[in-house]
């Protein structure tokens, strides 16, 4: 398997999406995620609201097995509270995809738990530039930097980020 | 009475000093075992690019041996691209990983298949390759041995020379050291020495070399100290670790393992009657007696020590004719020894010590987890000395020096390192130390300030390729030409940049201000002092190889800085893991403008100073790079990156005197032969938010649409994009045009 992240491909993904997303409006189905069980900041403040501004529509590239492996690896560690070591299988699996935005916002999640949150800003920044822009991921995208700038004091910042995170559904993505 | 309780009132406490010395350093040094150094761990998935030789050369340098069946762990077999495994297991910086036989399927340079007994896998991760074994506080590189793995003769015949009452003396030669007291008072200063191995080994652990009568007598003190401590063997074992035999570099060669390996290529126990001997006669003066300079006097200065041990008794008088028939039997180059990768581990010292605290490193058999790629750094060496060589057959100096970078473009770890047209060899480390100018290698940087200027430039811009004369600050008058020594007139940023024109570029620079420049190479981590002057567009800048990959690494990432890394972690010989160097970024705020600059710089290799690259790679990849030759031919340098590799070259001569080469004619060469065995990747020229694609006209300068002719597509950042339109557009949009929308669709 290669690597699937070509403009070309991208492109193709997101015209599916928002095809699918026309489909889902059309359909007005589009049911809201259930509530969370934690009340963790990555699930209260990222993961939950990322999964209602996006109305559940998601866009992830074509994985390759030894990557999924490694963010399956990551995940339990966090759950397990290993936070340094998820951001080593984090890190393992971008050394296979180093350009992939879901890898690199998983490693934003990673690093605001751990509250280092610069490194969070600039992963999930990454991931924005280099993932889809829409979807899912981008309001996990901006979710998390609007946390993380809350916590590095720039509020504006963070309340611009809010929006955006909203906006998800329903922009094109710029720089296409 | 007073002259004895003076004599204790001062005597006393200086030998309670002289013993803590003694015992505190003895216990540190005795027990120091070498950090051992590990590249990085091959990982094997379905869908990695790797040819088969470079799998294969993966597992050479791991110590894997070829076996027919593979049964044991650390033997592969193949037949027809289909490899059979038996991996062994080893502890990883995150736990121990059990041995593993498995089978690879690779063709057409990807792997395709990975199984074991129980079906397909995933991934498979071998166990990394052993490359180094060095003390990181230290510049020495040692290989230790126990007493009982050194060979009978090496033991007896060491004493034989040099001390031969070691068995029975306190520490020190009584008679002889009178009688070198005599023969110093006679001479009026200290002239002669008489030493036990054990003093020999106390004024290698502890003193310096000067021959004074204070220092003798501590010598003295300490070596009786040292016997009263430790038992005979203890002490003659790590004599044999510590003795002084070569040096290579800056890099002492301390002890006989390492030295046997450093002149003969083996190991102790492989050595024979004259090749101990010689090292025997080595430890009388090492520089005075080195085999590789001074053969004659090493030759006799062996056959004087085969002398002493057939007088001794240690060996027959047939078997000391035999050895003295034979030649020094010397290997040709240095080995270096467990340290296959000279130029690299040392970028691993640097970096351990800039990052770990130095008690850190004091522990004794650290694991150090490294970047390296043994696969790319043979291939990095291989393309360095091919290279040099196909240049010195094209007329170019024989003795040229070069250096390469190889680093992987979003982690910034550091795949490879070359330091010496030899890579073997253990001197001056041009990738880390040589600092050279770097000429138009620097450009890209100032094109990227223009970007980057409020809106008011883009690959379109037009700029004037014309002679300009400047003051420097000290007074002088500048005039830079182009390299071809003419003017081209008006042209377009991208033109510029792609032709490297200097004119044009001081121009354009001189708008945005040199220290816009300087402040951006500090930003980007360049330490190095770089004066405000004109000239520093030009890139009369001098800086290391790895700090201009450094620069480009940037660049490269899309902007995404983060620090060039040669170490991952660092374990205690108990499995703790000190500390990681985790993967940091540091986004630069302009990502816009450098995705403008891949573009930019990509056009370089398709159209620019590098477009013969293509074709000596054999391959259409969008490769993005930059030449750069400084003044009167000194420096070539070639910085050039393809998806998910860097790679800086540099070649010039180490007086820097004019060499003849520009970057296309040398760097590019040695860049092209790397990456000629490497998986290409293009580019990645999806724009950033901030940036787009879209169609244009680059000679009238405007909008245009894909249908008209002319029409090329190039990035702009928004707002940046020409104002006026093509008349083919206009015509378009009085037409009735599809809705964005559908034409978005339609496209698919």
């Amino acid at each position: 398997m290669t690597e699937n992240q070509s403009g070309e491909n991208g492109l193709n993904v997101i015209r599916l999406m928002v095809a699918s997303l026309l489909a889902l409006l059309l359909n007005a189905c589009a049911g809201g995620a259930p509530a969370p069980v934690e009340d963790r900041e990555i699930d209260t403040r990222v993961r939950t609201p990322a999964r209602q501004d996006s109305a559940g529509v998601q866009v992830y590239p074509l994985r390759n097995p030894a990557v999924v492996q490694f963010t399956q690896d990551a995940r339990r560690a966090e759950h397990a509270g290993d936070l340094d070591q998820a951001a080593v299988f984090l890190e393992r699996a971008l050394r296979i995809q180093p350009r992939d935005p879901e890898i690199m916002q998983q490693m934003a999640e990673i690093q605001l738990q751990k509250g280092d949150y610069e490194q969070a800003l600039n992963f999930a920044v990454r991931s924005y530039d280099t993932g889809p822009r829409v979807g899912e991921i981008c309001a996990r995208n901006w979710r998390t930097i609007g946390v993380a700038r809350a916590h590095l004091n720039d509020q504006n910042g963070a309340l611009e980020a809010e929006q955006r995170a909203g906006q998800c559904m329903n922009t094109r993505p710029a720089g296409f | 009475m007073l002259l004895a309780g003076l004599m204790v009132g001062t005597l006393l406490p200086w030998i309670i000093w002289l013993n803590h010395v003694v015992t505190s350093e003895f216990e540190c040094r005795k027990w120091d075992l070498p950090s051992r150094v590990f590249a990085r761990p091959l990982s094997l998935y379905p869908g990695l690019q790797m040819s088969a030789q470079a799998f294969e050369s993966e597992l050479m340098v791991a110590g894997y041996l070829y076996s027919d069946s593979a049964s044991d762990p650390g033997t592969f077999s193949s037949s027809g691209g289909q490899y059979q495994v038996y991996r062994r297991s080893f502890r990883f910086d995150d736990g121990i990983q059990a041995g593993l036989r498995f089978r690879a399927n690779l063709s057409n340079g990807v792997v395709r298949s990975l199984s074991d007994e129980s079906g397909a896998l995933d991934l498979v991760r071998l166990d990394p390759a052993e490359i180094a074994s060095i003390f990181p506080l230290h510049d020495e590189d040692r290989t230790l041995v126990s007493i009982e793995d050194v060979p009978e003769l090496l033991l007896t015949g060491l004493q034989a020379v040099e001390d031969r009452n070691f068995k029975n003396h306190p520490g020190i030669h009584l008679r002889g050291i009178f009688r070198a007291l005599m023969a110093n008072i006679r001479a009026g200063k200290a002239v002669q020495g008489s030493s036990t191995l054990t003093q020999q080994l106390v004024k290698n652990y502890y003193l310096s070399n000067e021959r004074t009568l204070p220092r003798k007598i501590n010598e003295a003190f300490m070596s009786l100290l040292l016997e009263l401590h430790y038992e005979k063997a203890e002490i003659l074992e790590a004599y044999l670790n510590e003795v002084h035999l070569g040096q290579q570099g800056s890099h002492g060669i301390h002890g006989f393992s390492r030295a046997s390996e450093f002149y003969f290529g083996g190991s102790l126990d492989q050595l024979g009657t004259g090749q101990i001997a010689l090292l025997v006669g080595l430890v009388r003066g090492a520089s005075l007696y080195n085999p590789r300079r001074n053969p004659d006097r090493a030759l006799a200065r062996r056959n004087q020590v085969l002398d002493i041990f057939t007088l001794t008794g240690l060996i027959s008088k047939r078997e000391s004719d035999s050895a003295k028939s034979k030649p020094l039997e010397v290997s040709q180059k240095p080995r270096t020894g467990r340290s296959r990768y000279p130029a690299f581990v040392e970028l691993v010292r640097r970096q351990l010590r800039s990052d770990y605290r130095e008690e850190d490193l004091r522990n004794e058999g650290l694991r150090i987890f490294t970047t390296l790629a043994p696969f790319e750094q043979e291939a990095a060496e291989r393309a360095v000395v091919s290279g040099m060589k196909s240049l010195a057959d094209r007329g170019l100096p024989a003795d040229l020096q070069s250096a390469m970078v190889l680093a992987d473009v979003a982690s910034g770890e550091v795949r490879a390192v070359v330091g010496d047209r030899s890579p073997g060899r253990d001197g001056f480390n041009r990738a880390l130390n040589a600092r050279r100018q770097i000429g138009s290698v620097i450009k890209p940087l100032v094109y990227l300030l223009a970007l980057e200027h409020d809106a008011d430039y883009n690959l379109l811009t037009r700029i004037m390729d014309e002679p300009i004369t400047l003051k420097q600050p000290d007074g002088s008058i500048w005039s830079p030409a182009n390299y071809d020594g003419t003017s081209h007139g008006e042209l377009s940023l991208l033109e510029a940049l792609t032709r490297s024109y200097n004119q044009a570029t001081v121009r354009l620079g001189m708008n945005i201000g040199v220290h816009q420049l300087i402040a951006r190479l500090e930003q980007l981590g360049i330490n190095a002092p770089v004066d405000p002057v004109p000239s520093t567009l030009l890139g009369a800048v001098e800086l290391t190889p790895i700090e201009v990959a450094q620069i480009y690494q940037s660049i490269a990432a899309g902007g995404y800085t983060v620090r060039l890394r040669a170490v991952t972690a660092v374990q205690t010989a108990e499995g703790e893991t000190l500390n990681r160097y985790p993967l940091r970024l540091m986004p630069q705020p302009r990502r816009d403008a450098v995705a403008i600059l891949n573009y930019a710089l990509t056009q370089v290799v398709e159209k620019g100073t590098a477009r013969a690259l293509p074709a000596l790679l054999g391959s259409d990849a969008v490769i993005a790079g930059k030449t750069g030759t400084t003044n009167e031919r000194r420096d070539s340098w070639f910085v050039g990156y393809t998806r998910d590799r860097l790679a800086v070259t540099w070649v010039g001569q180490d007086d820097n005197t004019p060499a003849g080469v520009t970057g296309g004619n040398a760097a590019m060469q040695l860049w092209a032969r790397l990456f000629r065995v490497l998986p290409l990747k293009s580019v990645d020229l999806d724009m950033p938010e901030g940036a787009y694609w879209t169609w244009v006209d680059p000679t009238l300068n405007a909008l245009s649409d894909e249908s008209c002719d002319g029409a090329e597509q190039l990035p702009f950042i928004e707002g940046t994009e020409p104002r006026s339109v093509t008349p083919c557009l206009a015509r378009l949009d009085r037409d009735d045009r599809k809705s964005i929308w559908r034409k978005w669709f339609e496209r698919n």
